[in-house]
C-alpha cells in the first residue's frame, strides 16, 4: 500500500491535455496524484566526500564512450546484439498528441487494482469547469469508467478515466502481459473446512476488524533515517540498536484461533 | 518496511509447473514466510502478480560491446571502485555521511512475518493506495489455515492490512 502522502491540492500541472470523447473535446490539466517521497541520498567518494558522476565505459578498453556515439541493441542470444539505428527507433516512436482519447466506457468493477500503475488527477482547463463537472457527475451516476489512451513523452499509455473523491482522475494501467491472471494459478484443494473452524475464524477476523487510517501506517524507516541524519549532524555518537520482530507461537489451529479471540477481545 | 493490503480472493495456489511453463517464465515464488494474525500462523509463498514486460535495449559502444557504467570522483576525475562509495544526505553545502552499518541499524530487521494488524471492509481501501500486487500461495504441508482465512475474508468482503519486510 502506498503511504498517506497523496497530494490534496496539486501544485502544478504536468501536462495540458484534451479529453476526446466521441465528437466532444474537453481541455484538462493533468496533475500527479502520488508524491515521490524517496529519501534522496547521494553517492560520494569515501576519501574526499566528493560527489561521483557516472560515465559510460567500454569494458574492454576502459575508455569513455560518449552518449552520442552509443547505439542501442537487443540481446538475441548471449553476447549477440541486433543493433537498432536511431532512424529505425524514431520511426517506431508514437506521434506526439495532446489528446486523451476515450475509447469506451465500462463498469467500474471491470478493472481491479492489479491493473493500476499510477494515478493522476485531471483538473479543468480555463473555461472547462462546467464540462468537467458534468462528465464527473455522469461517470459517478452511471458507475462507469472510461478506457482511454494517450501518448506522453514518447510513451503510449492505456488508462482508466474515473471519478475519485469528486475529481476526474486518470489511472495509467499496466499492459496485459504484465499482469499475471489468477487462471495461471491453481486454487488450493483439500477436505471441506469444519463449521467450528469457520466460526472461530469469523470471530477472530471480527475482533480484529476496524477502519483503515493512514496515520497508523507511516513509513517508519524513512523517519528513522531522518532522525539518524539529525543526530549525526549534531555530532552525537550513534548507538547501533536493532529492531526486533515478534516471535510467532506454534499452536493447533483451533487453539490458536480461540486464544487469539480472547486476546483481541 | 513495506506494506500491502490484500484480498483473500487473490490468493490462489501456484501450480507446480513443469519445464515448459518455466521457459514461459511462469510465476515463481520470490519469498517464503508466515502470514500471522492473532496467534494464528499461516505459512505462505509470495509471488509477484505483475511482471516486467517488453524488450530491454542495451547501450552499445561503437564496436558493439555493451557499455559499462562506472562512477567517477568529481574532484579527482578518476574511477571509484564500488567499495569506496558511501551515501550522503545533502545538508547545506555539505553532506552527512551515512555508513552501511548505520543505515542497517535503522533498517527493519529481516522478518519472515506478514503481520496482519487489521481487517477492514475491502471497499474501504482507496484504490489509489495500491502500489504493487503479490499473490500469496499456501506454503508448507498444511493448506487448511490458508483456506480458512481466504474463505472467510472472501465471504465477508474483508481485506487485511499487514506490514511486512521485503528487501530488494
Amino acid at each position: 500500500v502506498r503511504r498517506a502522502e497523496k497530494v490534496d491540492v496539486p501544485a502544478r500541472a504536468m501536462w495540458q491535455a484534451r479529453l476526446a470523447i466521441g465528437k466532444h473535446r474537453i481541455g484538462v490539466r493533468m496533475y500527479a496524484a502520488i508524491n515521490d517521497r524517496e529519501l534522496h541520498l547521494h553517492l560520494l567518494h569515501e576519501k574526499d566526500h566528493a560527489r561521483v558522476r557516472q560515465r559510460l565505459a567500454n569494458p574492454v578498453t576502459g575508455r569513455t564512450v560518449e552518449v552520442a556515439e552509443t547505439r542501442r541493441g537487443v540481446e538475441v542470444e548471449p553476447g549477440r546484439f541486433v543493433v537498432l539505428e536511431p532512424k529505425e527507433l524514431s520511426a517506431l516512436e508514437p506521434e506526439p498528441s495532446r489528446d486523451v482519447e476515450v475509447l469506451r466506457f465500462v463498469p467500474e468493477a471491470a478493472l481491479d487494482h492489479r491493473w493500476y500503475e499510477r494515478p493522476y488527477y485531471l483538473g479543468p482547463a480555463a473555461g472547462e469547469q462546467a464540462a468537467c463537472a458534468a462528465l464527473a457527475a455522469a461517470l459517478h451516476q452511471t458507475g462507469r469508467q472510461g478506457i482511454a489512451r494517450w501518448t506522453l513523452r514518447k510513451r503510449e499509455y492505456a488508462g482508466a478515466l474515473r471519478v475519485h473523491d469528486g475529481c476526474l482522475a486518470l489511472v495509467a494501467l499496466r499492459h496485459a502481459d504484465e499482469v499475471i491472471v489468477a487462471s495461471d494459478l491453481e486454487a488450493p484443494g483439500g477436505r471441506a473446512l469444519e463449521e467450528r473452524e469457520r466460526k472461530l475464524a469469523h470471530q477472530l477476523i471480527g475482533a480484529l476488524t476496524g477502519h483503515f487510517r493512514h496515520e497508523q501506517f507511516q513509513d517508519e524507516y524513512r523517519q528513522r533515517v531522518l532522525e539518524l541524519i539529525e543526530r549525526k549532524q549534531r555530532g552525537k555518537t550513534i548507538e547501533l540498536v536493532r529492531y526486533r520482530a515478534k516471535a510467532v507461537g506454534d499452536d493447533s489451529l483451533a487453539d490458536a484461533l480461540r486464544r487469539s479471540i480472547k486476546q483481541a477481545g | 518496511m513495506s506494506m500491502a493490503a490484500r484480498r483473500a480472493s487473490s490468493g490462489h495456489r501456484h501450480d507446480g509447473h513443469g519445464a515448459a511453463d518455466q521457459e514461459r517464465a511462469g510465476p515463481r515464488a520470490i519469498w517464503t514466510g508466515t502470514l500471522s494474525f492473532g496467534l494464528v500462523a499461516v505459512p505462505v509463498n509470495l509471488f509477484p502478480a505483475v511482471r516486467p514486460a517488453g524488450a530491454s535495449l542495451r547501450l552499445l559502444a561503437p564496436d558493439g560491446t555493451p557499455v559499462q557504467r562506472r562512477w567517477v570522483c568529481s574532484e579527482e576525475d578518476k574511477d571509484v571502485p564500488w567499495d569506496e562509495l558511501v551515501r550522503g544526505f545533502e545538508v547545506g553545502k555539505g553532506y552527512v555521511v551515512l555508513t552501511d552499518e548505520e543505515l542497517e541499524s535503522v533498517a527493519p530487521r529481516r522478518s519472515r512475518d506478514i503481520d496482519l494488524r487489521l481487517f477492514v471492509p475491502a471497499d474501504e481501501l482507496d484504490p489509489f493506495l495500491f502500489e504493487r500486487a503479490y499473490v500469496l500461495a499456501p506454503g508448507g504441508e498444511s493448506v487448511k489455515p490458508y483456506r480458512l482465512i481466504a474463505e472467510v475474508m472472501e465471504r465477508e468482503g474483508k481485506a487485511g492490512v499487514a506490514t511486512f519486510v521485503l528487501r530488494s
